[in-house]
């Protein structure tokens, strides 16, 4: 009598918790379908005016680098993003951090960056061709919308559909055809009505497991009223000239980016930033920026423990930090500074650059 | 039964010795900052620590930021632990059982004394460390003479008194229920085993492997169903708007928690032979 | 019957604690369950009060079946399981008003007059506030069997009720059960203390080793075992009148076959042989209980501790 009421019992919760993980863990099916073509036309053509809250996940291996930990966390760890979007100019994304948030506003060709833990509203005029990537990049609508423009010409394919914030999304596959970059794959998933972009995995060459993906956990298509912020009471509030941003990064006086490296040429940039060189196309290129003799040994120094390998060059010293999707590679020991070249590019393409950079300023 | 077990629990030293600990930590805090002026520097150190210095009415913030890692699941976990294993170790176990006291009944009455506790202890921290952070940092850079300065969001944005109160309001009423799954679990082994101890014990290796396991990578997939992953949700209450995702997620789990770990605690106990 | 059960068996994994017990009491009584330590008496008075669940068999408390229907049963029934047990950090009133209150029915104003009725009964209607951590262990078995007969039950189940009283509490205890039972309350008790029991029982129950090895009322486990006792300054002058009916002899006491003490003495007296003492000889419960029992679960004898496992 009594070990078969201790049985029933046990049957009832067992049960019951098998219903609460199903509820939980159960998702609708997704059917959506979508011309893959068309879909990147669309977002390309532009992203239509959304509020959402993202995850972005970063599985790059990639080890800190010093003054860029804030970079380098963005492709190594987890990254919650707030995004509300009503056009290319008036936008503001939040990074919420454990015990803050950052926020980047852009309106009126302007850009605000609210810091809870500086406790400081930093005013940005002006725009740089070139910059460090940064949490607003990895909202997924974004971070599609850059991924599509860099691989225009590379074949697309259909995926199956997938369900996304509640939106049954369309899938699909941008696989980059240049022998040189490591990325393998670009998947998107849109709301196949507005072509919002979802969910952005990308993954490197040959890998089953996306190193970084970037989903909504929930977004609306509505328009969002964007203001101008305004430092509360006993906040600093500072204003700076987006060229100073590249901050640590920053070399007066560097030398001129070589017109052709690794097979690749320059490609012009407006305005721009001295010494800083972008090669290559799409996400087979690669960037070169000026750094400060500090940081490129500290890096150089760093490399082996990370797993990084030394380069041999003709003038000073360099290395290699390689993970399946980025390669970061630094070059001290060129009289008064150093140089950085990052890019989805395989090893040995930044190997080359690393040699062929000129050892001694012109 | 639901009266008596809160008089009870009321009149027992070591529950208001918790309560009193738990609102020890913060003011300590307070004093060395106040004393010190060192706060550590943004993104280091607790959760809105560095904030705390210019505006003594964040101070709740951190307090709660404080505790809610170890200090208050220890706290839980003791009270909670204590439930069905210290009346079976007194031996007033058997004689409530024949008074007769229903073993539902009796649990319920637990699980609602364990709410009890645990709302209390999070009321009292944050009535407490207001009242503390006020006194050792002021009112904040625009205070009115006779206080009452206004309180940004994380977002920057200033929020109504009004505003204020509610997303307290709303943040007890959270931490409450993370706290209750605790103390739920901890019902639950209570009625495994006679040792209060034990029991307690048994709650704080669950809080710590959960906290050990959420950071993996690996671990991705269960992340969102552990105890501990949600407790830091409702730092989300004070951005601007308030972001509902996570808490309502969180919510959701540490009811599941509630159901579940009840639901086993009367699986088990309503059969149990009570044999001290 | 106010308690009957039939067959009732409880397994602890491997270990029978409890086999096959079924044993019957009448309104009334005051029932008296006698055994060695481990015998099986408190895991039977557990499994009465639905604390422990039986393995298989039968329970029928005030004539209905327990533990099914325990929410009606027990608040007439008062309970002593294995000595006290209070709330220490609260005072022995504060202690049985909780526990009063912890179960159903409403007698918030009735409550603390009963209460206070109940502390006088046993004897500590002048405690103070001290909590129960600081009481001896007679006040605790004080309040322990307050608490049991608060609720003025039909039936009382006392586990060792006179553990830690001194004498003079003893026969307290002994009168107040008497009491109460001679205004209607049936009284079970279980005990290893066999003058306890025989001082205040009608009917015995013995366990061993898990068995109900016997039950009878006393008066017929008492009988005359049809010997006379006689005590004498000449024995040798007995053995003389009464030759043929002695059975033995163990300095000024002679024992006699017979069952009429009357006419003994009249034979011995008439013969002038001197009697200073006379009596029927009954069995005595402790002779009975050492016939039926063995030896209890704290004695370990070597032989047993050396077989198979």
């Amino acid at each position: 009598m009594g070990d078969s009421r201790v049985t029933r019992r046990w049957v009832l919760v067992g049960a019951g918790t098998a219903v609460l993980l199903g509820a939980a863990a159960v998702t609708l099916p997704a059917t959506a379908s979508a011309d893959p073509e068309d879909l990147r036309t669309r977002i390309l053509a532009g992203l239509p005016p959304h509020v959402g809250y993202a995850e972005s996940t970063g599985r790059l291996g990639l080890p800190e680098i010093a003054a860029l930990e804030q970079v380098t966390a963005l492709f190594t760890s987890v990254t919650r993003l707030r995004t509300r979007y009503a056009g290319p100019e008036a936008w503001r994304v939040d990074e919420l951090t454990p015990a803050g948030e950052r926020d980047t506003y852009r309106l009126g060709g302007r850009e605000y960056v609210w810091d809870f833990g500086a406790n400081q509203l930093t005013v940005v005029s002006g725009e740089t061709p070139v910059r460090l990537p940064r949490a607003a990049d990895l909202v997924p609508s974004e971070l599609a919308r850059r991924l599509t423009s860099l691989t225009r010409a590379d074949p697309v394919s259909a995926l199956p559909a997938r369900r996304v914030a509640g939106f049954d999304a369309a899938g699909l596959r941008i696989t980059p055809a240049d022998p040189d970059t490591t990325v393998g794959r670009i998947d998107v998933w849109c709301d196949p009505a507005s072509a919002l972009p979802l969910r952005v995995e990308v993954a490197a060459r040959g890998a089953d497991q996306a190193l970084l993906f970037t989903e909504f956990r929930e977004v609306s298509l509505s328009t969002p009223e964007i203001t101008v912020p305004t430092a509360p009471p006993g906040a600093g509030e500072v204003t700076a000239e987006a060229a100073d941003l590249a901050g640590a990064l920053r070399q007066l006086d560097a030398a001129p980016p070589p017109p052709r490296l690794a097979g690749r040429d320059l490609v012009p940039l407006a305005g721009g930033l001295p010494g800083v060189g972008v090669y290559g196309a799409g996400v087979s290129g690669f960037v070169l920026v000026p750094a400060s003799r500090g940081i490129a040994d500290r890096v150089i120094d760093g490399a082996p423990a990370a797993g990084g390998t030394v380069v041999d060059v003709p003038v000073g010293r360099a290395a290699i930090l390689t993970t399946p999707l980025l390669s970061v590679a630094a070059r001290g020991g060129i009289r008064r500074g150093g140089v950085l070249v990052a890019g989805t590019v395989a090893p040995a393409v930044l190997d080359q650059a690393l040699r062929e950079l000129p050892g001694r300023r012109p | 039964m639901i009266l008596v077990e809160l008089r009870l629990m009321l009149r027992k030293r070591r529950v208001w010795l918790c309560w009193l600990l738990l609102c020890a930590l913060p003011t300590l805090v307070a004093v060395l900052l106040a004393t010190t002026r060192l706060a550590p520097p943004p993104g280091r150190g607790g959760a809105f620590l560095s904030a705390v210095v210019s505006n003594g009415q964040i101070f709740p913030a951190a307090a709660l930021a404080l505790v809610v890692p170890v200090f208050l699941p220890i706290t839980v976990a003791i009270v909670a632990g204590d439930t069905i294993a210290g009346e079976s170790s007194a031996g007033t176990l058997r004689y409530l059982l024949v008074r007769p006291v229903g073993r539902l009944r009796l649990l319920v009455a637990k699980l609602v004394s364990v709410a009890v506790f645990v709302l209390l202890a999070v009321l009292f921290v944050t009535v407490v460390s207001y009242a503390v952070g006020v006194v050792a940092f002021g009112f904040g850079p625009d205070a009115s003479l006779g206080g009452g300065g206004a309180i940004p969001s994380l977002s920057g944005v200033e929020l109504s008194p009004a505003d204020v109160v509610f997303r307290t309001a709303t943040t007890v009423g959270y931490l409450a229920l993370c706290m209750l799954a605790l103390g739920a679990v901890g019902l639950l082994f209570s009625t495994l085993t006679d040792s209060p101890l034990a029991a307690a014990l048994g709650v704080l290796a669950l809080v710590v492997a959960s906290a050990a396991v959420q950071p993996l990578d690996a671990a991705a997939a269960i992340e969102p169903f552990l105890p501990t992953a949600h407790w830091l949700a409702w730092i989300d209450l004070f951005r601007d708007p308030i972001l509902w995702a996570d808490v309502r997620e969180g919510a959701l789990v540490q009811l599941g928690y509630v159901v579940v770990a009840f639901g086993a605690a009367w699986a088990n106990f309503s059969t149990k032979d009570v044999t001290t | 019957m106010i308690l009957a059960t039939r067959d009732l068996t409880k397994r602890f994994g491997r270990v029978v604690a409890v086999s096959g017990v079924s044993l019957e009491v009448p309104r009334g009584v005051r029932f008296g369950l006698l055994g060695p330590n481990g015998s099986g008496k408190t895991t039977l008075v557990r499994m009465l009060l639905g604390l422990v669940h039986a393995t298989s068999g039968h329970i029928e408390v005030l004539g209905e079946p327990m533990p099914k229907r325990a929410a009606t049963v027990l608040p007439r029934v008062g309970a002593l399981v294995e000595g006290p047990a209070a709330w220490g950090h609260l005072s022995g009133r504060a202690n049985l008003r909780l526990l009063d209150a912890a179960g159903r029915g409403r007698a918030g104003r009735r409550r603390a007059d009963r209460v206070d009725e109940a502390l006088d009964r046993v004897g500590l209607g002048g405690v103070d506030r001290r909590p129960v951590r600081a009481y001896s262990l007679g006040m605790r078995q004080r309040l322990g069997i307050a608490a049991a007969i608060l609720r003025e039950p039909e039936l009382l189940l006392l586990d060792e009720p006179t553990n830690g009283l001194d004498p003079r509490g003893i026969q307290e205890m002994r009168a107040l059960l008497t009491d109460l039972n001679a205004a209607g309350t049936t009284v079970v008790l279980s005990s290893h203390l066999l003058t306890e029991v025989e001082a205040l029982c009608t009917d015995v129950g013995v366990m061993d080793r898990g068995r109900l090895a016997l039950t009878s009322s006393l008066d017929a486990l008492r009988a005359p075992t049809g010997r006379i006792l006689v005590r004498t300054p000449d024995p040798a002058g007995v053995v003389g009148v009464l030759d043929g009916q002695v059975l033995g002899r163990a300095g000024e006491l002679v024992t006699v076959r017979g069952t009429d003490p009357v006419a003994v003495n009249a034979q011995l007296v008439a013969r002038g042989v001197p009697v200073s003492g006379l009596v029927l000889e009954q069995r005595s419960l402790e002779q009975v209980v050492l016939e039926i029992t063995g030896a209890g679960s704290d004695r370990v004898d070597r032989a047993r501790s050396e077989g198979p496992r």
